[in-house]
């Protein structure tokens, strides 16, 4: 089965397109607004939820940490900050499940999340 | 400007204390962290690491371009620092002297860097000036880019065609107030958004989703409710601030407000506060529902002070000392009026995801068009930054700048775009001096 991410936040067209673009048919990518993706999530309509701001962590994130709680959120770049494949290895691993990025990252960060995540499920070596 | 230090160093010592006591911050994202800090699951120290990553690129790229350019204060360079100060301290007389003791050195700080810009040969602030392009132009257009890609082409070609006519209505004199002419931009930019306010809602009028959190969010109000004298109080200092002209509150105000400022252009302040009303109206969702889901609320609430501050206080009561104490009063209420309203807001933003989802959509098209028209502006600064008695354009400015702008992108864009304009702007305005003074140019 096709891994489910959702996307919300800001520049939610950048992300579909580089998520599905990463992921092929391995996963199947849906926009909508952080409140429902974060519900989607949290009633296991969804696996993983990817979100973007100016800073990582604003309206990419805020409403999954409220939903889904602060221990499942993680921001893979910051702004100034450019995202790492290891540390995004390891959150994953460590079982993150929501995502923020900042807007500038979306085009390097997001096949990295992408690729740590089929790695862990086994998809991809 | 011992008054300004005294009045930003009050501000800033109870934003911190704001902060300090987990009531209110000004980052979003620090917002809903804030539970798990103030309901003791997250020590201080990890607390103040995640406050400080969040908002460290901000303050520095942001915040500091942004005062630098505009010579007006910024929230980013203001409240990003005393939201870390005030976890930082662990008493809270020191959160609010750390507080105090940052909205002091830096007005002085820049302030003296301003004094410092204008005592340099080629005069580059008044280049700046040029930063202000057709910002507002542009952000008119936002309710169509964001309901063409919310809703499809179609019902974007629509609203596209009535704003730009509606726009016309008002700039020809046909629609006015009561004979008062309506600003073209303002018409066209509020029939942009009840287009896409209705698109929105008629949407959700199929769906049915049950509302979820009712109880968290009822617990959370009465906190943000408790919080209200403080929340009060700092509200009122910042739309005083605006009043003053020492305060910008957003990336849509800063250039034009520095430009009005310096012109005594007075009538365009309305098209300013209209575009800073659309603004807070964007960002509207995001800080009400985080800060239902945390009982922390925003230092400058929903934002709607600022122009409370500059446009709506002097419009109603004039530019003396009496309309400084009603900015603050006005400044005060509108805090009131908003956190009243909290729960309100809250249960019809849960009915109507979409126009969550608009308010995404929106803001994104709004930064992709600032960007823009930032770069088009800075662009258009640096080549008017000439030497005493020398006319034309200057393309040594512009080489210079344009290899700021481009090593920036190259290293994978430390400062972000919206920044990395005027501060390649401000940064050329130096090295140009730097060239002149040794005889390079």
């Amino acid at each position: 089965m096709p891994i489910r991410i959702v996307v919300g936040g800001l520049n939610k067209d950048a992300i579909e397109r580089a998520a599905r673009s990463a992921g092929g048919d391995n996963v199947t990518v849906a926009v909508m607004s952080d409140f429902e993706a974060a519900k989607k999530i949290k009633q296991g309509q969804a696996d993983y939820y990817f979100g973007a701001c100016n800073s990582g962590g604003g309206a990419a994130l805020s409403i999954p940490i409220g939903i889904l709680g602060y221990g499942n959120c993680a921001t893979v770049a910051k702004a100034g900050g450019r995202p790492k494949a290891e540390e995004i290895d390891k959150l994953v691993q460590a079982g993150k499940i929501a995502f923020g990025m900042s807007v500038e990252a979306i085009d390097e960060a997001v096949p990295m999340l992408v690729k740590s995540i089929l790695k862990k499920h086994g998809i991809l070596n | 400007m011992f008054i300004k230090l005294g009045v930003v160093a009050v501000l800033c010592a109870l934003t911190s204390l704001a902060s300090h006591y987990g009531r209110a911050v000004f980052h979003d994202g620090i917002r809903p962290i804030m539970p798990e800090y103030y309901q003791g699951r997250m020590k201080r120290a990890e607390m103040s690491s995640v406050a400080f990553g969040l908002s460290a690129g901000f303050i520095v790229s942001v915040g500091f371009a942004f005062t630098l350019s505009s010579n007006l204060l910024n929230p980013w360079l203001l409240f990003l620092p005393t939201d870390i100060l005030g976890v930082v301290a662990p008493y809270s007389w020191l959160a609010a002297v750390l507080g105090a003791g940052w909205g002091i050195g830096v007005t002085a700080f820049f302030g003296a860097l301003n004094t410092l810009f204008k005592l340099m040969p080629v005069n580059m602030l008044d280049a700046l000036g040029a930063l202000s392009s057709p910002v507002i132009a542009g952000f008119a257009l936002f309710p169509v880019l964001a309901i063409f890609s919310q809703f499809g082409w179609k019902k974007g070609a629509i609203t596209l065609v009535l704003e730009l006519i509606a726009r016309q209505l008002a700039a020809l004199k046909i629609i006015t107030v009561g004979g008062t002419p309506i600003y073209a931009e303002a018409l066209e930019m509020f029939i942009g958004v009840i287009m896409l306010i209705i698109f929105a809602i008629s949407k959700d009028m199929g769906a049915k989703d049950k509302a979820s959190g009712e109880n968290i969010f009822e617990a959370n109000t009465r906190r943000i409710f408790n919080s209200l004298p403080l929340l009060m109080v700092i509200g009122g200092l910042v739309a005083l601030i605006s009043n003053m002209k020492w305060f910008a509150g957003s990336e849509v105000d800063f250039q034009l407000l520095s430009q009005i400022y310096a012109t005594g252009n007075k009538g365009q302040l309305i098209s300013v506060a209209a575009a800073d009303f659309v603004r807070g109206l964007a960002f509207l969702p995001l800080i009400v529902t985080t800060s239902l889901a945390s009982g922390v609320y925003g230092v400058v609430g929903l934002t709607f002070v600022y122009p409370v501050g500059y446009w709506l206080a002097p419009t109603l009561f004039g530019e003396g000392f009496f309309g400084h104490i009603m900015a603050f009063v006005l400044g005060a209420l509108t805090i009131l009026a908003e956190v009243s309203a909290l729960r309100l807001v809250g249960v019809g933003l849960e009915k109507f995801p979409s126009i969550r989802e608009a308010s995404d959509n929106i803001r994104t098209s709004m930064n992709n068009v600032l960007e823009i028209a930032l770069l088009v502006g800075s662009a258009m600064a640096v080549l008017n930054m000439n030497p005493p008695g020398v006319q034309g354009q200057n393309w040594l400015a512009f080489a210079i700048f344009a290899s700021l702008y481009m090593i920036n992108e190259t290293l994978g864009r430390p400062i972000i775009r919206l920044a990395s304009s005027p501060l390649a702007a401000i940064i050329t305005g130096i090295l140009v001096n730097i060239f002149y003074l040794i005889h390079l140019m």
